[in-house]
């Protein structure tokens, strides 16, 4: 498997916004311009997180949805934001998301994400866990009360949590600070099977090196900084076995899923 | 990137990323027509099976619509290239793992799970076997827990993961790609209109 570089764009009011520790809110664009520019640069994966959906019960974005399906994008496209039951999974798969992603529900209704497993398959399912440092120990953070909930005991985690393909774990206190994602975070799940995504504070390429080259981790996720340069996952993957490979797939003639 | 072909088709048979697929094949310049029946298809030049989701689902759906026996049909008439993705290629074998249930026996072949209950979820190399329609060493999007098992004549290329399984394979004038050519940028756009134009 060659390892990826998600681009997340996290939504406020329909607006993408910049995130800075799940607490500031700065505006960055509309989602889905952001959503083609991904497509055009390549990215391995694009994730849409709508951060107020669930807070506010508004179950699942779908017109934001279809703005962006409406681009024709070529890039594999992962949905966040107000899943209530397997019926909005498979609509959003329907229309145009190829996997879904989930956070409060595991922890709320564990057998509504065993139907949601069920109906649209347990690869289509990403697990998101927020982590926050407190005093030398690590805990889960819920993001609806803004609060960490409980101590992280990695194979309890792991053992309790089922139905998922890949946990992308986020780093609450780093998020929207360049080059600052705590990698001791995932030293935590290093005896289990899980693949991991990492996401909040991860920037330069030094580190995506680092991070990308341990076994565990399946892809990394990079939020507003893709937006201040163009095409800048360039500078920030390294001549790794990843771009080689999508140098490969992409040959000499063309660069992407359309011309540019 | 605009195609020769006018007319593609999708079958709705409720499980899959529709918008995602005919979204791809629009941009490649096809005509898209989506239906559930074999009226509203009967004029498309190719017939897409899209697939995400749950095996057993997916073929209760299919025969429920009465859509088994039109693809059956197509299959021995030859007039159509049929192109399941996903599980819309998993479907075209003789039996899956998922819900221990039968599929359409179009290809011989059986689906299982990966061991461990993992997943094989994005970007890999696929090997070609024939060079003809797959370009070697090209890395495709996948998404899936199921991979199929077959004998050899109908591989046209495979992947690794876990073990080498078939990622594409033909028989008449049926194609099956285990992994998401309309997800899979450049390289997936190529394929799909080989897939459709492939004589």
């Amino acid at each position: 498997m060659l390892k990826r570089l998600v681009g997340v764009i996290t939504v406020k009011n329909n607006w993408a916004v910049q995130s800075i520790g799940y607490k500031k809110y700065l505006p960055i664009g509309r989602p889905e311009i952001i959503a083609e520019n991904y497509d055009r640069w390549q990215l391995d994966e694009i994730l849409i997180i709508d951060i107020d959906r669930s807070k506010l019960n508004l179950g699942p974005n779908y017109e934001l949805l279809e703005k962006i399906t409406s681009k024709r994008l070529m890039t594999p496209l992962c949905y966040m934001g107000g899943i209530r039951s397997s019926h909005d999974a498979l609509k959003l798969i329907n229309r145009g998301a190829d996997r879904i992603a989930l956070d409060s529900l595991f922890r709320h209704n564990p057998d509504i994400v065993d139907t949601i497993a069920d109906t649209i398959g347990l690869q289509a399912v990403i697990k998101v866990q927020p982590l926050i440092v407190k005093e030398k120990e690590i805990f889960c953070y819920d993001y609806l009360k803004q609060t960490p909930f409980e101590k992280l005991d990695p194979m309890k985690f792991v053992k309790r949590n089922k139905n998922f393909s890949e946990l992308m774990i986020v780093d609450v206190e780093n998020e929207g600070v360049l080059g600052a994602f705590n990698e001791n975070l995932i030293s935590m799940f290093s005896k289990s099977n899980l693949q991991l995504i990492c996401f909040g504070g991860i920037s330069n390429s030094s580190q995506v090196k680092r991070i990308l080259s341990n076994p565990i981790v399946s892809a990394i996720a990079i939020g507003n900084s893709l937006s201040y340069r163009e095409i800048p996952h360039k500078s920030i993957l390294p001549q790794t076995e990843v771009d080689l490979a999508r140098q490969t797939s992409f040959g000499k003639i063309t660069r992407g899923a359309k011309d540019w | 990137m605009k195609s020769k072909l006018k007319k593609v088709g999708i079958l709705d048979y409720g499980v899959g990323n529709i918008a995602s697929l005919g979204g791809a094949l629009k941009m490649l310049g096809f005509h898209v027509s989506i239906g559930k029946t074999e009226a509203s298809l009967s004029k498309v030049d190719a017939l897409f099976l899209p697939g995400v989701g749950c095996y057993p689902f997916a073929m209760e759906n299919l025969r429920q619509m009465k859509m088994d026996q039109f693809l059956k049909n197509r299959f021995k008439a030859k007039d159509l290239n049929v192109i399941g993705i996903c599980l819309g290629m998993q479907i075209l074998f003789d039996y899956s793992e998922e819900g221990n249930s039968p599929g359409l026996g179009i290809m011989a072949g059986q689906v299982k799970r990966f061991s461990a209950k993992e997943c094989h979820v994005g970007w890999n190399i696929v090997q070609a076997k024939s060079k003809t329609i797959i370009a070697d060493k090209s890395a495709y999007y996948f998404n899936h827990s199921y991979y199929i098992e077959t004998n050899e004549e109908c591989v046209l290329g495979t992947s690794n993961y876990q073990k080498d399984f078939p990622v594409i394979v033909k028989k008449n004038r049926f194609y099956g790609v285990q992994f998401h050519p309309e997800k899979s940028q450049n390289i997936g756009a190529e394929l799909i209109k080989r897939l459709v134009l492939e004589e």
